[in-house]
């Protein structure tokens, strides 16, 4: 064995970010585990995570381009549910789960442009203008569905439309997870290696800088809102098309805050966003385990099992905050001096 | 950077210009502009309104959560349809979308001089109906699932779910039994005590299925769930939600990795995360009928996966709403009230002023066909009304003939008195068979 | 006239022109799915507003949106985006449950101690949220949206095993000595408006009559300005807060002790969700004013109560009301607003 290659090798371990990272792995597979060792099958733990965490990670690694290029858009929850319902309706009209997914993606783009219009041009108050989505959300998902399908709160269309996983021997994995995953590396390497990434980050961390060099801050912005909301508009459409196979009122279900807490953990960075989705989802199915398991659930009363993934949430975030991805100009609406 | 507006920038513009010449300001200009709009287009509209001609209504005010459960909220409504069709009245929804919407809701039924019949489709609309029945009286009130404070106007209409789960329970643990699982399992919704019935009937079930193959098959004895520790057998819990579907997958997910058999819904609308976790169950064995099955509520649930919903418990509301109206058509209603003491109890086999109501039973294949047409209103079926008759036929052959039977065995057990199925109502009652059953 | 009118009407033009814009688009989305938009919203308003009862039952729905709007509206002036409102609304109405169902004291005080437990719990469950932006730096956002997921289960958890009477899918129900009086019968309007009415004027008086209030409002315009007067932001900050915490906290005891006619919580916290959320709307219309915020609560509180006679005459789902909430709420993201209209540019 070359001892040099050898020597790189542990070098690596000395920077912070590959320690965490291989710190986390080998927590999550002792946890992995205890899981077993409790006889609680893992195997069908991690697939339960990976489906849960899809969603969270599209969102999040949407918003994650869009907070590095400077805008923050808070109304993934409203874009979850209206894209999700746009999607279902895709669907049908094409006649093809595929298509589906695709109208919720373009869905989501159309919602990303307008928000970042009114961001960028309008000056607006990006926060009020995201909770201003969700709200509208709030009523449009439930509207849509009376409105569209005529029949109230829920509408279950036809198994052909539902994009269903691959399955293998050892165990089942959606395609739309793979897209996910896929899209948090490529995020991660081309907001990192390529010229446009850099100034995608440039544009939210000094915005006067872009503009010197004579490219539209506007237009970055507009680019990146447009492109990150069409990654959550896909995992807002997966949601019914590619998991449950029929949309109801609540159907995302707070998982729109659930990935911008992602972000925040993550300092924007897609990677590490797609690695909290992951906890987060794997916590989520875990909670319901322990919830029919016989000897836990009369210890602890299910409500406090169902606290634990948002109480995790807020642990981790208070200990892992550091602004060290935010990017400085974010959230505030370029003014050209 | 900007967007102009081409052409009609001049124009408006100079309107503008004369305008704040005339020391007008445009914005107020604007506004009274479109308060005038709107009140012509107003006016019109009352004007035009044909007037109304009187029509025999009955209201159905639903919970919060409401419809969209494709089950007991949706079964309210179905009843209501069934009573425009059959009796020529017309029904009209209220859908409440939280509690402070019952009293509004019910007032608003009330004072519609049409409605002759409000319904309250819930347990948690029992205060409302309380007081405005009183309001009312020469309106007829009626609650589904509870009963309103004594009136001449008010009754109850309650059901027997009760004995409706120790059936399914019983039918899950057979199968449990046969196919050698250890575990069944129950998915609940927000901890009501509406819900403590179907959790104690359906434990209880289990425990007499148990004792039953204990003494018709015990070559079963020493397996399965027969062997599994009286207090593990049934896996519940309460997800604390009629609403997020999530929580049905997970529950359920979790259930059949357990080697659950069968998970019985009573979560209204996580039926469909239940659907959804069997289906990849299925789907990553290759498999095209159950076992594993999952149980329906309220409505016949089978249609949504005939070949893996091997049976629901019905609790007919639409009966208890249909059969009020035609009290109230025919004029009997306030008898009704009278001789039932204001709360009508619907069960297996029950009768009331000599009409057959059935109001709990264990779906079967000719429920089946009256629910296809259910979920066809609700969006497409999952495949051809054809099909699901088919499966649904094909998936109850395939179970052995003694399973049903002994389903029956108990069904009429329960109809003679010859057992009794414990009613939990309160938190004692409960903690009491919990402590036995688990 | 028309001059005096204009200067009057100025800081409501903004908000106007968002109801405006909010009520054409609601048309629009009625009109493409063959609803008649005249029909709609000829009953939504008569609905909410078209007859004596329907006023008073407005003002109902009205109570405790002033109040949640008052934690956002309070929060935005010390420059926070506190949305936790919704999970101090629960843990306030379960305080205010607990002492008024349970405990029993003499007529008078009883209502008082009830409905100050629930602002105290409200204040409680607004802390955590304080503490870590105050320690750690989190921002707001985060931790009230996951608190108020943890509240809500929490509540759920108090409601069945602690504050459930015999009927346990409700908290034992106010007795009458905790009860706020019915002002007009056959309606769910209790003396609780006044008291919120009150405290919506209190705050007012707070915020521009104190010094403690002066200051917090120069630490959300301009901290920095804040800081080099010597004024602490960070106290700004935790007292804001706080009184959301109370505002909050009151809205869940009115519905708890305001409210026929259960008079108690419900399990399913029916009858306390989405009020936190609607109030970030009604805030927004009132211009983030504690005095404004009861006028556009009244407003939506119509809208609200209105919409279920546009469901039941014309059939459109009244969630287009909470639609058309959230338009009116992206229109007023944009400042100047009319502004940018009029000049048909934006710069």
């Amino acid at each position: 064995m070359n001892a040099q290659l050898l020597e790189k090798f542990f070098a690596q371990f000395r920077n912070k970010k590959v320690m965490g990272f291989f710190g986390a792995l080998v927590a999550f597979i002792i946890i992995l585990y205890l899981i077993a060792w409790a006889d609680m099958k893992p195997s069908l733990l991690v697939e339960t995570g990976l489906i849960a965490m899809t969603p969270l990670a599209l969102a999040a690694v949407g918003e994650c381009i869009n907070e590095k290029a400077g805008t923050i858009n808070i109304g993934l929850e409203g874009i979850l549910g209206i894209t999700c319902v746009i999607g279902v309706w895709g669907a049908e009209l094409f006649g093809s789960g595929v298509m589906g997914l695709l109208v919720g993606f373009i869905a989501g783009a159309f919602i990303g442009f307008i928000f970042a219009i009114i961001s960028v041009y309008g000056r607006a108050d990006q926060m009020v203008a995201g909770m201003g989505i969700n709200l509208l959300a709030l009523g449009l998902v439930a509207y849509l569905l009376m409105s569209i399908w005529g029949f109230p709160g829920i509408y279950v269309f036809s198994n052909k439309l539902v994009v269903s996983p691959i399955h293998t021997p050892w165990g089942s994995l959606h395609p739309v997870t793979i897209i996910a995953i896929a899209a948090a590396i490529l995020a991660q390497i081309f907001l990192y290696k390529t010229l446009f990434g850099l100034r995608i980050r440039a544009a939210g961390e000094k915005p006067e800088a872009v503009d010197v060099a004579g490219v539209s801050v506007a237009r970055i912005r507009i680019i990146a809102s447009t492109f990150g909301a069409a990654l959550c508009g896909l995992g807002g459409a997966f949601l019914a098309l590619g998991w449950f196979g029929a949309i109801v009122k609540e159907i995302s279900a707070g998982r729109g805050f659930i990935a911008l807490a992602c972000v925040v953990f993550a300092g924007a960075e897609p990677l590490v966003a797609l690695g909290a989705a992951f906890i987060f989802g794997f916590t989520d199915g875990l909670a319901s385990w322990i919830a029919i398991t016989p000897g836990v659930k009369n210890v602890i009363p299910v409500y406090f099992i169902n606290m634990i993934p948002y109480i995790a949430t807020i642990v981790i975030v208070t200990v892992a905050i550091g602004r060290r991805g935010f990017p400085r100009a974010a959230g505030k609406p370029y003014l050209r001096e | 950077m900007g967007i102009l507006i081409n052409g009609n920038k001049m124009e408006v513009l100079k309107i503008s210009k004369f305008l704040d010449d005339k020391g007008i300001n445009v914005t107020a200009a604007i506004v009274i502009v479109i308060i005038v709009i709107a009140a012509v287009g107003i006016g019109a509209y009352v004007a035009t309104r044909p007037a109304a001609k009187p029509v025999f209504k009955i209201a159905v005010v639903s919970d919060i959560g409401g419809r969209g459960d494709l089950a007991f909220n949706d079964m309210g409504f179905k009843g209501g349809e069934m009573a425009e069709k059959d009796f020529n009245v017309k029904m009209v929804e209220l859908i409440s979308k939280s509690e402070a919407d019952y009293l509004p809701n019910l007032r608003a039924a009330a004072a519609d001089p049409d409605v002759k019949l409000v319904v309250g489709v819930g347990f948690l609309l029992t205060d409302a109906m309380s007081t405005v029945e009183n309001e009312y009286p020469n309106k007829d009130f009626m609650n589904i699932d509870s009963v309103p404070a004594a009136a001449p106007n008010g009754l109850g209409v309650l059901f027997e779910e009760h004995k409706g789960s120790a059936l399914v329970g019983a039918l899950a643990t057979l199968l449990a039994a046969y196919y050698d699982y250890p575990h069944i399992g129950i998915c609940l919704g927000i901890e009501i005590p509406v819900l403590w019935k179907f959790e104690i009937g359906y434990k209880w079930g289990c425990d007499w299925a148990v004792s039953w193959i204990e003494n018709n098959k015990p070559e079963l004895e020493n397996r399965g769930i027969c062997a599994t520790p009286i207090k593990d057998r049934v896996l519940w819990t309460y997800t604390g939600t009629f609403s997020d579907i999530t929580k049905g997958y997970d529950t359920a997910k979790a259930m059949y990795a357990e080697d659950a058999i069968a998970v019985y819904n009573v979560a209204g609308p996580l039926g469909i995360g239940i659907n959804q976790a069997v289906n990849e169950v299925a789907a990553a064995k290759g498999l095209k009928m159950g076992p594993p099955f999952w149980i329906g509520v309220d409505s016949d649930q089978d249609w949504m996966n005939p070949s893996f919903c091997i049976a629901s418990m019905m609790k007919r509301v639409d009966y208890g709403v249909y059969y009020t109206t035609e009290f109230v058509v025919d004029n009997t209603f306030r008898d009704v009230v009278q001789s039932t003491g204001g709360i009508m109890t619907l069960g297996i086999g029950t009768t009331i002023e000599g009409i057959p109501i059935t109001g709990i039973k264990m779906s079967d294949l000719n429920d089946l066909e009256d629910f296809i047409q259910f979920g066809a209103a609700a969006g497409k079926l999952p495949m051809p009304a054809e099909n699901i008759r088919t499966a649904a036929r094909a998936l109850r052959d395939n179970q052995p003939s003694w399973i049903w039977n002994a389903v029956s065995e108990l069904q009429t057990k329960i109809t003679n008195g010859q057992v009794t199925v414990p009613l939990a109502m309160t938190e004692n009652v409960v903690a009491y068979w919990r402590g036995i059953l688990g | 006239m028309l001059r005096r009118l204009s200067t009057i009407s100025r800081p409501l033009v903004d908000p106007g022109i968002a109801v405006i814009l909010g009520l054409a688009i609601g048309a629009l989305l009625m009109l493409i799915f063959g609803y008649d938009p005249i029909a709609g919203y000829y009953w939504l308003f008569r609905g909410g507003f078209g007859s004596i009862k329907d006023i008073v039952e407005t003002l109902a729905f009205a109570t405790p949106l002033m109040l949640t709007a008052v934690t956002f509206a309070v929060g935005m002036k010390a420059g926070l985006f506190n949305i936790g409102a919704e999970g101090q609304v629960y843990i306030g109405a379960a305080g205010a449950a607990a002492i008024g169902g349970w405990v029993t004291l003499p007529v008078g005080i009883h209502i008082a101690a009830a409905t100050a437990f629930g602002m105290f719990f409200g204040v409680l469950w607004a802390l955590p949220a304080a503490i870590l932006k105050l320690w750690r730096g989190v921002h707001e956002v985060i931790s009230t949206i996951m608190l108020n997921y943890v509240a809500r289960y929490l509540a759920i958890y108090l409601v069945v095993y602690w504050l459930a009477g015999p009927r346990a899918e409700v908290s034992n129900p106010a007795m009458g000595s905790a009860r706020y009086p019915l002002l007009v019968g056959g309606t769910s309007l209790t003396a609780a408006i006044f008291v919120a009415v009150a405290f919506c004027i209190v705050v007012y008086a707070f915020l521009w009559r104190t010094r403690a209030g002066y200051e917090l409002r120069l630490s959300g315009t301009n901290p920095e300005a804040a800081n080099y007067a010597g004024v602490s932001v960070r106290r700004a900050m935790l007292i804001s807060f706080i009184v959301g915490g109370l505002a909050a906290g009151l809205a869940g005891a009115t519905q708890v002790l305001g409210r026929p006619p259960t008079w108690a919580l419900f399990a399913d916290l029916g009858n306390v969700i989405e009020l936190g959320f609607y109030g970030i709307a009604v805030a927004l219309m009132g211009r983030n004013h504690p005095i404004g915020g009861i006028f556009a609560a009244i407003f939506f509180g119509g809208l609200l109560h209105g919409g279920r006679y546009m469901e039941y005459q014309v059939g459109i789902a009244s969630e287009l009301v909470t639609g058309i909430q959230g338009i009116i709420v992206i229109c007023l993201a944009v400042p100047g607003l009319w502004a940018i209209i009029r000049r048909r540019r934006f710069k």
